[in-house]
């Protein structure tokens, strides 16, 4: 066997990869050949070199510069957690506002649900109304013609009354939202 | 008592300024953290002796002190691949890149592998991700991996005194010169598995190869290492030419 292959070894040997059933042999060439024996040496100086640290070099504030930009990140993260809440109140705002512009529009296409919604209504309305005019005779005009009071109320009072409910509750949400994240 | 024990828990001014900032956590919350987790809370425990693992779970109850100190522990040794993979003037920037990719995943730990390996998996990924950048800027120089593995330069046979004469070279610089021309996964491999002590399993885990392979890398790049010495390092006078099978090199041990 030639030197040139028990280079290839001798590296084996010193990574622990060398089948153990080589190990005699090779050692018997290391107390043999002085060139083996040097290339051995050779290898694991080349090792010992490679497990060395060389001077890391990096800046002093190191720690300092990466745990700024954490802490940068962490508020942004905080910040980001916190304005989430508002999105669906922001949304719920939007859609009351876009209502509230359109709710002549709105009023066309809600109308005849809200006759419906009347007749339907106007039924048990009118029942309640006999049972407590039987109930409490003083209010028996109030609820005679209940009945008709659904229908009588104007749809387009009911869309902007709606909207409007919508609009301050969403803008409440939301500036209550808004204070605790100044706050915070 | 668990409260006092959590006023020795800082790091240095700098760490302290930052975690009693308005950013998520309480020394009582770090101490149930650590109960919580076995951690015996009634002697006063400095954060820089916890293990990685409690550092984590601490880092992801937004402890940034703990996090510092991950910092502290890891950034000579992240750095060290960083630069042996990619080098360049810019290698601290990327260690610091490392950092804060893992602050970013870091709540994402789950722990199925050790905190080390999994922020040397960030690291190598980073630097492969440099790497490619720099390729295709045409910036990145390396011998090619498929040369010639089995044709290694013999040391003399004459000299009785070889084994000395290596033996008192110093070696480091022209090594470490020397594994910026191996390709990236060599240096990667030699790197982790002498510098940082990783077992094979490890960087396979690192390096997403396979353990057989992991294996062939570290024992090719050495030799590769040993043949660039031979050939232009520190050793290049000693050198007596390419060794073949054929002719008289290598032949009968002297």
């Amino acid at each position: 066997m030639k030197c040139s292959e028990y280079i290839e070894w001798i590296g084996q040997r010193l990574d622990g990869s060398l089948p153990r059933d080589r190990f005699a042999e090779l050692e018997e060439h290391l107390t043999v050949c002085s060139r083996c024996r040097a290339e051995y040496t050779l290898q694991k100086k080349i090792m010992g070199a490679l497990k060395e640290g060389d001077p890391s070099g990096l800046s002093a504030d190191f720690t300092q510069r990466v745990m700024a930009r954490t802490s940068e990140i962490a508020r942004a993260r905080k910040r980001a957690e916190r304005l989430e809440p508002l999105v669906p109140a922001l949304v719920f705002a939007a859609a009351a506002i876009v209502l509230f512009i359109f709710r002549s529009e709105v009023a066309g296409v809600v109308g005849p649900g809200m006759d419906v919604l009347g007749q339907v209504l106007g039924g048990p309305l009118s029942r309640l109304g006999s049972a407590l005019a039987g109930v409490l005779p003083a209010t028996a005009d109030m609820s005679a013609d209940s009945s008709s009071f659904v229908q009588r109320v104007s749809q387009p009072v009911i869309i902007l009354g709606t909207t409007a409910a919508l609009a301050v509750a969403s803008a409440v949400w939301a500036m209550r939202k808004a204070a605790a994240f100044i706050r915070g | 008592m668990a409260y006092a024990m959590t006023a020795a828990l800082q790091m240095s001014p700098v760490t302290d300024r930052l975690t009693l900032g308005r950013l998520g956590w309480t020394r009582p919350e770090r101490t149930r953290i650590l109960s919580s987790m076995g951690q015996d809370v009634s002697e006063r425990i400095p954060l820089r002796e916890l293990g990685d693992e409690q550092l984590v779970v601490l880092c992801q109850g937004d402890d940034h002190a703990a996090f510092a100190v991950l910092v502290d522990r890891y950034k000579d040794r992240i750095h060290w691949l960083v630069r042996r993979m990619v080098g360049g003037p810019e290698d601290e920037d990327l260690t610091q890149e490392v950092f804060i990719k893992v602050y970013g995943a870091i709540p994402g730990f789950r722990g199925g592998s050790t905190f080390k390996t999994w922020i040397y998996k960030i690291a190598h990924n980073l630097c492969l991700s440099e790497l490619r950048k720099k390729g295709r800027r045409g910036e990145h120089l390396s011998i090619d991996e498929e040369g010639d593995e089995k044709l290694h330069r013999l040391l003399p046979d004459t000299r009785n005194d070889l084994e000395e004469e290596i033996e008192k070279r110093d070696l480091s610089q022209s090594i470490r010169t020397l594994m910026e021309r191996l390709p990236p996964h060599y240096r990667t491999a030699l790197t982790l598995f002498y510098l940082e002590q990783a077992k094979y399993e490890e960087i396979a885990d690192i390096m997403g190869i396979p353990l057989g392979t992991v294996k062939t890398h570290i024992h090719r790049a050495r030799l590769r290492l040993r043949d660039l010495l031979l050939a232009e390092g520190d050793l290049a006078g000693l050198t007596g030419g390419l060794a073949t099978d054929a002719g008289d090199i290598g032949g009968e041990p002297k």
